[in-house]
Formats: C-alpha cells, structure tokens, sequence
C-alpha cells in the first residue's frame, strides 16, 4: 500500500467531501419536490466498488440516509447486473438497504482507466411512488405492497440514456407524474457532477494516491470514534423508549438498547425490543444501524462521515424485532418516526455514562401529515407537511424550541406558500405554552399547528407518534409535554382511536386539524436553575409569574 | 469641487479612498475603526483631505446593521402580526443550527412578550377574509402604549398580495405612537413567505433607532465641518442610496462593506479589460467569495445573517466561509490536518502577532515559509514585528511534530489544506449558478487575498489573477465606483399563462415610474437612468425560483415571451430542460440604476525605481531567494516572472515559481497562472 503523506490525506478529504457536497447542491437546485428543494430531504455519497461501504458522504445531507445508502449500493453490487459506464441504477426496496419506499436511491458506477474505481449514489425523498394514501405514509398499512411501488435495483439510464419504458412506469404509478421527471434529472446529474469532480480528483493525484487517502481516511475515522469510546467510562447501560402503538394494534411497541462499553468497543443491542409489528412503524436493518450513527454523531459531531465510524461498533439486531423488518412487514415510519425514537434511546442510554454530553429526551416525531382530494375549484391535489417540536435541556443551555427531526435537517415550508398551493387556511401557528419540561436548563417549546379545511373533499392521514409516553427528563428535570393531535370533524371535537396516528380521515369544508407537538425534557433539577434565567423566561413570555413560582420556586423581581 | 470620498467601516478598520475627478488620482487612509464608528470615519477623513467642506460627495459603506444583529445590541422594538402567529420569528422554518449535534440555542431579536397579535386576515389572493376593525387597532395600540418600545415592526399574512391592512394599521400606528419608528413588512420585501419577511421587518425595527442616531451623527459631524452636500449609503445590493433612505430602510446595508468590495472587484476588472471574474475577499477571518459573470455581480434575493436571522432582499450573491488569516491549524481526533472554521481573531491573534497567541494560524504558516516581511507594521501600530519564532514553535508543537514533518512542510501543509477549503467555496458558488470557474479570473484582495489568490487559482484551474492597486481598501474603491440603485417587487404568485402582457407592462411601468421619481429628486438626469427588469420564475411545482432578466426593449411580456426567457435561463444554468412542466411567475422585479459618473484612476507615478531586495521563501516547489519589490515602485507594463514578492503597505503579493505577473496601467497587477 501507497502511504501518503498528511497534507495529501487532508486535501483529498476536503476534496472528496467538496464532491458530495456539490453534488447535494445540484440535487437541491433542481429537483421539483419541495421535500427535496427547499426540505433538503436528500443525501448524496461516495461508496467502495467492493461491498458499497461509505467513503464520504456530505455533511449537508440528511443524516438518517448516514448508514443506509452503504446498504442499498451493496444490494445494486449484488443483485444488479454487471455495471457499465453511463449507468445508473436505481432501488428503493426498503429490504435492501433502505428506509421507507418514498426514499428512492440512485447508483452510478464509476470508472477509472477501464476499471471500476467507486459507486457515487444518493438519495431523494419522492412525495409520491403509488400507494394506498397520497404521499405514502399510510399508518394502517398492513404489507409493504400498500405503501407504494417497490422497486429492485434496476437499470434507469443506460450509456447515460434514460429508460423511458421504466420512467413510464414510476409516472404511471404516482399521484404526481410531472415531478418525477424533474426529480429523476436532478438527481442523475448531481451524480454526473460528482463524477467529473472525481475524474479531476483523479487526474491531478492518480490512482493509487486517492486509494491509498480512501483506506487511510478510513482508519482515521475509527480512530476518531475509537477515541471518544475511550473516554465513555465502560460499563453496561439500557435504556427503553415506548412508542405509541404500530397504528393497527394500540400497544406500546417497545425500543429497548442494551449499551456495553469496552475500551474503545461499542456494542448496541436491541434484543429486548418489541417483535415485529402489524402496522407500518418496522424499520429496516440498514435504518436501525442508521439511527444509531446519527445518534453517535449527534453525541461527538466531530466524528468524519465514512465506514470508519463504523468499525468499533457492533449491533445485535434480531429479526424478531420490529426494528430487523423482513417483506412484506410495512415500513413507511420508519424513516421519519421509529428512526428518531431509536436515537433518543441510543442517547439516553449514553447520557447515563456521560450526561455532560447528552441532553434531555427530545421531541421525536414529526406528525407526519398528509391530505389529498379536490379544492375549491376542483383540482387535485396532495399535501405533505410534517412539524418540530421541543429538544431537550443540556449541560450548557435550554433545549430549542420548534427543532427539526433528530434524524434529518428538512425544514418545514412557508404558511403563505402553503396556503397559495392548498385548500387549508391556517388558524394558529404557535409555541405550545407548557409542553417544555423544566429543569436546570428547560426543554424547547413544541408547537401549536391549526388549520381549517376549505376544499371541497379532502382525506387526511397522520403518522405521529409520542402522545402516550412524553421526551423525558434527566437529573431531575421533568418530561415535556407529549404530543396532542386533535380534530373538528363537522363541528365534533375529535381525537383519533390511536391519538397519533390514522388514515383517509374524511374532511369537509370548516373542518379543523389541530397537531400540538411534544415539548423537550428538563436537564437537572428545576430548583438549580439560575433565578435570572426564570425571570428572563417571564418577561419574553414563555411562562407567567404563576407558573415560574409554581415550577420553580422563586422568581427574581425586576429591580 | 472634484473630490469625492468612499469610505468604508468594518470590524477593525475603518478605509477611506478620497478621488478627484478632474486629476484622476485617488488618496487613501486606513484608521481603526471606533465604537461610534462616526469618530473613526471622520478621523480617516482628516487624514486625506485638508477641508471636508471641500468634498463633492461622501459615499460610505457601513457595519452598523450588522453589529447591532450580531451583537444583539439594538432597539427596544415590538412586532404586530396577525391573530394567531406572533410566534412567526421564534418558529423559524423549524430547523436547528448544526446538522450534528442537537445543542444549538435561538433568541429572536423581538421577545415573545413584545410581539402583538392584530385581528384581521388576508387569503393568498389578498381578498379579505377578516376584516381589520377599529376594536383590533385600538387593542394593538394600548398594547405597544404599554409596552413602551421605540420602534415597531408590522408583518400581517398575505400583506405581499395586498398591503391594504398594513397600510391602515401603519397609518394609526404613526398617529397614536408619535416618534416610533416604523417598519412595514409590504414596503421593505413584498414577497410570500412569512418567516423571512418577518425576519427582515424585524430586522430593520431592531437597527433602526440606532441607524437613524448614527447616520444623523455622521450628518451632524459632517455639516459642522461645512459639507452639506449628498451622503450615499451602499446597499448590500452593491448600490447606492441616499442617507434618509438609508435610515428609513437600514435592514438594506446588512452586507454593506463585502457588497462594496465586490463592486470594486467588478470595475477595477473591468478597467483592466476583464469581464468574467470571482471576487476573493479573504481578511482575518473569513473569505468571501463572489460570482460576477459579465461584470455583473450575480444577486441573491436574500441570506441568513446569523442563524434563525435571514434577509429577504436583494444582494450580492455573496459566500462566506470561515477561512482567514487567523484561522487556526489544528490536527482532529483521527490525526488529520484541519484549518478553521475558528479563527484566533484580532485577540490573541496569530502567534506571529506575539500577542499572546499560541495556536498556529495561515499567517503563522505563511511567516515561517519567508512570504511576510519580517519588518511587516500591523496596520499603524509601531515597533510591531513579525515574530517568526513564535509562529515556527506553534507549528511546530501542535502540527509539524505531532505528523512527524519539518516545519516547512506543515507550514506548506497548513496553506494548501486552507487553499483547498477556499476552492471548495469557489467551485460551489459556481456550480450552485451554473459556472465553470475556470473560466474565471480570480480577483484577490483583503488583508489575506492576494498572498493566496495565485496558489488558489491553481487549486480551481484558473489561469487569470488580477490584484487591485490598493487590495486592503477595495470596499471602499468600491463605494467610489458604485451606482445609485434602487430595487421592487411585486409578488404575482400565478401561472405564466394567467397573466396579460398589460399587466405585467403596467407592473413594470410603476415600478420604474417609482424609481425614475427617487432619482429625479436626487438630480439624476433622464440619461443617465437605467432601468432593468427580472422577474422570479419557476416550474410550476418547483420552490427554488429562478431570477430572469427581462430584455426590457421590447416590452412584450407575453406568457409565452415569459416562458421563453424563463427556459433559456434554465437551460443555461442547470444544463436540461423538462419536456413538459407549467411555469409560473413568482414575482416581477424592477432594479433603477442612476448612473454615477465614471472614475477613471490615473496611475500613480511610480516612486524612483531601486533594485529588489532578496529573501528566502518556500513554495510548494521548493525555496527560492526571491526578489522583492515594492508595489509602488512598480510601472505599467513592467513583468516579472515568479517567484516574486511585492509589498505594500497593506498586504503582500505572492507570486509562486511559473506564474507571471504584468503591471496594468490602472495599477492592477494581472498575474498569468499555470494551471
């Protein structure tokens, strides 16, 4: 092996990283949904020619897609057909290295003097690929087949050439056809940019340089977790999350972790979890090795973005889990819902060795929110919103109100924008008073979310999760709220059979959605937190004069 | 009367380029900037011109704005919003600082407690769905009476389609609180998206009180000194506005001074023949990168200025990383080199400063390797040397023995992994529009820019390089050189097949008709007036709009000349085009130039001409005894071939081995590169 020299290992890791991060940009630019554009719900990488392993992945992108996109390129080495150049194939299959089937991956070979050098592939989150409700989070369904069009890896370009009969196909299957076009252009040219990018990479150190960089930049990596791990006192540590139910069967589904701690080797074990469920919360393997990551990353962010990380953990995850999914168990939560409660259990269960670093528990759904029907004037249409809430308190502050998904960086759209596009006018758009756990250093707010209906037909489906077991507190801090969904439906007061969760709700005009979200946990007890920051609380207006005595004691006068 | 002063006040120094028009020669002082920054700009003043009464025009760059966002330090201000959304700034667009990490904080700049909710609604048409009744307004008022605030922000939902109820609410507001400022969302940015016009309105009513204290000290001070003639405020647009203007809609000069240095980087590349250019602006700091194709610095409609803060205006399409001098060497947990994104700042500074840093830095690699006068004064601080040996030990312990190298090669180290991250910035904003930056000459300037500007256009594969006469002062060349201008938009929000050619003409013609009379008033003659319009176009079901200009000769703005200038965009910037997809017109927007007179500099003579020193550098290709010349010593046409050094008093021209460089007779230099 070629050894390389310091500063040639620290260009060609910006460089590499530069690449996957102009690649993100192409991708965000032009693709048409706004889940992607403006949501930022993509993730672009470079992976090994042998097993998919991830070289570099962009900082930028969404973190959940962190661990899986080394999953769904190892199915395309795989299952695929020899790679050419001017290939790309694409996958969405959950079971092959994927996360709900609304994440569609593409896989481009790269070639480099006649040999494959690398794959380059990415990730996008389509609004709409078929399925039994619009957008595809349906939260009642029972088998993958109803959640959308699943697609093995398949060839989609070919020589560089669209399959206009596969392009037919996807179109023929989605509520949206006009968008799939735009996306599937943007994100097969934001793999062409990072294919020329590598090509120039390639061109100015060789070959043997920029491996030689890769399988260091590797070892640098594991260095880098390794060191951290070393400073987690050992020991064991569990940690359980409940859920609220799988959306058919209102029963707790249980996340439990085991966390051992040896030296600078971690193993994470889901045995203790619940078994695989009947509605559509399972997660995949690669999602639940994903979260995990992020969850580590959320912990030591300094840690670099490649298979290195990867190398002092293990994982024990059974299939008889609901988080080892097999087909046809339905999956649609498990990319934007299951995923962010296993990060708060990995977190929790790590806040006990080293509470300095970790925060409270935070708010962990989005309220996944999806409508379709016909407006006012008789055009169709299908919506997808989804919400933050509260994080948790920490050692050096309190928790931020209104935060995105712990395992993504989409941010939500703009209310006018919103209502200039669908039949909704929004009532309230609000920090939620009282959901913020306090503490030492309180949680961040969640939020308030109302909106009356004013097309002519509309279905709505929710997809949350934590209105049954609320972010916790730590060292004394007390838990947020939990989320409080509700509706008016004609006039009548309405919570759902499951709270968080339901489908194809029929609304009429006049009708009220109400989401409230969950607030953050506490960090430390709330008689410890300094009396200026109660007062400051009172006069921005986060809680009265009533309520800081009642939560907390004390309040400092003003003079 | 022919001298007209720019200035430009920034974080350490306050910059002043004094021009006369009849000689072509331009005077310059930098000064250190003061805590009211008035005293440092007239300081700066003094010290080029003998009477300030003298001046035709002051035209002045300014980081009041700015400071006063991030510094949290601004106005007592309320917020008026409608029922049910006055937490419209605290909820951002849901997101959180770091990707990793979940730690970040966020304070609005208006408190929860001092934003007012009114009773009224618009729908996205702009047809009244609530009406606005004199109960909701009387309520607002005894709120904000006792409140006791000295500015006010008003931003109602759907007040781009109609500003009907902002207006009124304004109009009582202005009755009832006499002597509070006002910020109206409709009058400052009138396009959808509630978040960041908000942001904006709340913006200007933080700074304003204190814009308006400060601009009228500048005006005081200046009066006093017998000049009462025009102040121009630059807009983080790269244009120019009047001084009451900028008071009034101060939210406008948040880029201020970097705007200005991208006009000077333009038109001092444009005077040299070159149209095509990167503006490269690196300080101590942080290196601000510019795309201006054309000549034409390309524009943004708005930016985050710290994080939960965004602008929705017009401005230079302006990116900024952290990557200056003073950006730290460190080596991360894995044993990989890093520089930045902290920077040792002014305090402590580089360990070559001798001030107490003790963490090596790009200025500290670039003391070691020869490329910095050892004699070097700190801008006007006396008996400050270079210490090359503070700079040789922290590199040394922290990088060059921890890897296991010489000095020289972490020193080499550190400057190509900094290069490498300035290129990453370079190669983004280009691909972001479209752009091979190849093609591109690299404008260099700043404290830093021109030690780098050569090394880094290798990095990107730019052949081209030019370094203003006077790098360190380019924003306030800049200031000299810019137009006054002045920016609308009128949000439209419908498919392109929707709208007539009429309407889209009598959009346009308000808009000018709107800008013509500001600058009538400013005695711009009708020939030297300039009108240009864009309009804000996307696919029908894309968020990310595309700005267009609009051939205003011909007038014809049907749906399908509309669809047609909106597709030649797209397909130049992103390389395809959809085989179907409706389009839809955003907005329409109308940029009013007024022509300032043209500056042509005249090129200093050049001092008596003596033989270069010599002095050891190292270079990636080794160390070479390299001449040194005196930047003011140089003549039009003289060449030299790398390595050379040239100084002057405020930065220092690297010029690797294999790059050539020519004096321009504007007292640019033009360096050839090998890429």
């Amino acid at each position: 092996m070629t050894s390389v020299d310091p500063t040639t290992l620290a260009v060609v890791r910006g460089r590499l990283e530069q690449t996957t991060d102009e690649m993100d940009t192409v991708f965000e630019r032009m693709a048409f949904s706004p889940v992607i554009s403006d949501a930022w719900d993509r993730a672009d990488g470079i992976y090994r020619p042998d097993n998919g392993s991830m070289v570099v992945q962009g900082e930028r992108g969404l973190p959940i897609f962190v661990g899986t996109m080394q999953y769904a390129t190892r199915a395309v080495i795989d299952h695929a057909g020899k790679p050419r150049a001017g290939d790309v194939f694409m996958i969405n299959d959950p079971y092959l290295g994927g996360t709900h089937i609304m994440d569609v991956k593409m896989v481009r070979p790269f070639f480099h003097d006649g040999e494959l050098f690398c794959y380059l592939a990415n990730t996008g989150h389509w609004p709409d690929i078929g399925g039994r409700v619009p957008g595809g989070f349906s939260s009642a369904a029972t088998e993958v087949y109803q959640e959308g069009l699943r697609v093995p890896p398949v060839r989609l370009f070919s020589g560089d050439r669209l399959n206009g009969d596969i392009l037919a196909i996807l179109q023929a299957n989605s509520r949206i056809p006009e968008d799939i076009e735009g996306d599937v252009r943007a994100q097969a040219t934001a793999l062409r940019v990072g294919e020329e990018r590598l090509g120039e990479l390639l061109g100015e150190y060789g070959k043997e340089t920029v491996l030689a960089c890769i399988d260091e930049l590797e070892v640098r990596a594991e260095r880098q977790m390794s060191s951290h791990l070393d400073e987690v006192p050992d020991g064991a540590y569990r940690f359980v999350e409940e859920m609220d139910n799988d959306g058919i069967d209102d029963v707790p589904l249980r996340i439990e972790v085991a966390v051992t701690v040896r030296g600078q080797r971690l193993t994470l074990d889901f045995t203790g979890s619940s078994g695989p469920c009947a509605g559509p919360m399972n997660s995949v393997y690669a999602a639940t090795v994903s979260s995990c990551a992020v969850a580590l990353k959320h912990i030591w962010p300094d840690v670099a973005l490649n298979s290195g990380m990867f190398v002092p953990l293990e994982f024990v995850i059974p299939e008889t889990t609901f988080l080892n999914a097999a087909v046809p168990q339905p999956v649609a939560g498990c990319a934007a819902e299951t995923s962010q409660r296993i990060i708060t259990a990995v977190m929790g269960c790590l806040g006990q060795a080293v509470p300095d670093r970790v925060p409270a528990g935070s708010c962990a759904t989005i309220n996944n929110l999806s409508m379709g029907g016909v407006d006012a004037g008789g055009d169709p249409y299908v919506m997808y919103v989804f919400l933050g809430g509260g994080y948790g308190g920490h050692a050096s502050g309190d928790g931020l109100t209104n935060g995105c998904s712990l395992m993504s960086v989409a941010r939500t759209q703009s209310l006018e924008v919103l209502e200039q596009r669908y039949p909704i006018r929004f009532n309230r758009y609000a920090v939620r008073e009282g959901s913020a756990g306090s503490g030492r250093y309180r949680g961040g707010f969640g939020v308030e979310f109302e909106f009356t209906f004013t097309g002519r037909s509309g279905r709505a489906s929710l997809l949350g999760d934590q209105a049954k077991s609320p972010p916790k507190g730590v060292g004394g801090g007390s838990n947020g709220a939990p989320a409080s969904p509700y509706f008016v439906l004609d006039g009548e007061h309405t919570v759902l059979p499951m709270i968080s969760k339901g489908e194809n709700i029929p609304l009429r005009p006049g009708d009220v959605v109400c989401l409230r979200t969950a607030g953050g946990g506490g960090y430390g007890p709330p008689s410890q937190r300094d009396p200026l920051l109660v007062r400051r609380d009172v006069d921005d207006g986060y809680i009265t004069e009533a309520e800081a005595s009642e939560l907390y004691g004390r309040v400092e006068s003003h003079e | 009367m022919s001298l007209i002063a720019g200035i430009d006040v920034g974080g350490t120094f306050t910059d002043v380029a004094v021009y006369d028009t009849e000689t072509g020669s331009a005077r310059t002082s930098k000064v250190f900037s003061t805590h009211n920054q008035a005293d440092g700009l007239l300081r700066g003043l003094h010290q080029v011109v003998e009477m300030v009464g003298q001046l035709a025009a002051v035209v002045h760059g300014t980081t009041v704005a700015t400071n006063a966002i991030i510094e949290r330090k601004g106005a007592k201000a309320a917020l008026v919003t409608t029922a049910g959304f006055r937490d419209v700034l605290e909820l951002r667009r849901r997101d959180r600082p770091d990707a990793y990490g979940l730690t970040g904080g966020y304070r609005p700049l208006i408190p929860r407690s001092r934003c007012v909710e009114l009773g009224e609604r618009l729908d996205a048409n702009g047809d009244v769905v609530a009406e606005l009744g004199v109960d909701g307004v009387r309520s607002v008022v005894n709120q904000l009476e006792g409140l006791d605030v000295e500015s006010v922000g008003v931003c109602l939902l759907h007040s781009y389609a109609d500003p009907v109820h902002e207006n009124r609410i304004a109009e009582a507001l202005r009755g009832a609180l006499p002597g509070v400022h006002l910020s109206v969302s409709s009058t400052l940015a009138a396009e959808a998206g509630e978040f960041e016009r908000a942001s904006t309105t709340a913006i200007n009513a933080f700074v304003h009180p204190r814009m308006v204290e400060y601009l009228r000290e500048v005006r005081r001070r200046l009066t006093e000194e017998d000049f009462a003639r025009d102040v121009w405020v630059m807009q983080s647009s790269g244009g120019l506005m009047q001084i009451d203007r900028a008071a009034e809609q101060p939210v406008r000069t948040v880029l201020s001074g970097p705007a200005a240095g991208t006009v000077g980087a333009a038109e001092l590349a444009a005077l040299a023949g070159i149209e095509d250019v990167i503006s490269c602006d690196m300080g101590g700091t942080s290196f601000d990168v510019a795309l201006i194709p054309g000549g034409m610095p390309a524009q943004s409609t708005g930016r985050q200025i710290a994080y939960g803060v965004p602008v929705q205006l017009p401005m230079v399409d302006i990116h900024t990383i952290g990557a200056g001098g003073g950006s730290i060497a460190w080596m991360d947990r894995g044993g990989v080199l890093q520089v930045g994104p902290e920077s040792a700042g002014a305090e402590p500074g580089p360990a070559a400063y001798g001030r107490g840093g003790e963490r090596p830095t790009v200025t500290d690699a670039n003391a070691v390797l020869g490329r910095l006068d050892p004699q070097a004064r700190l801008g006007t601080e006396e008996g400050f040397h270079i210490d090359v040996a503070a700079a040789e030990s922290a590199i040394r312990k922290q990088i060059s023995d921890p890897l296991g190298l010489s000095v020289t090669d972490a020193a080499l180290g550190i400057i190509r992994v900094a290069n490498v991250k300035m290129a990453g910035a370079i190669r983004r904003v280009s691909v972001d529009r479209g752009h091979d930056p190849r093609r591109f000459a690299l404008v260099g300037f700043g404290g830093a820019g021109p030690a780098h500007i050569v090394e880094l256009a290798a990095e990107i594969g730019s052949t081209r390089v030019l370094i203003p006469p006077q790098p360190g002062i380019t924003s306030a060349l800049g200031c000299l050189l810019a137009d006054v201008r002045h920016d609308f938009v009128h949000a439209v929000n419908t498919d392109v097949d929707a709208v007539t050619a009429e309407q889209v003409r009598n959009v346009f013609a308000a808009q000018r008709e709107q800008g013509v009379r500001i600058l009538l008033r400013d005695q711009f003659p009708d020939e030297r007036i300039e009108v240009h319009h864009f309009a804000d176009m996307a696919y029908a079901r894309q968020l990310h709009n595309l700005l267009v200009p609009l051939s205003d000769a011909s007038g014809e703005w049907t749906g399908k000349h509309l669809t047609e200038a909106f597709l030649e965009r797209y397909g130049e910037t992103y390389g395809g085009l959809l085989r179907r997809g409706s389009v839809k017109l955003v907005n329409l927007r109308t940029v009013v130039v007024g022509k300032r007179e043209t500056v042509r500099f005249s090129s200093e003579p050049a001092v008596e001409h003596h033989e270069p020193r010599h002095r050891p550098v190292t270079f990636v290709e080794g160390a070479y005894e390299t001449p040194v010349v005196s930047r003011s010593a140089l003549r039009p046409g003289e060449r030299w071939e790398g390595p050379v050094i040239v100084e002057q008093q405020d930065t220092t021209t690297i010029v690797p081995p294999s790059a050539v460089v020519e004096v321009h007779p504007t007292g640019s230099l033009l360096v050839e590169v090998q890429s």
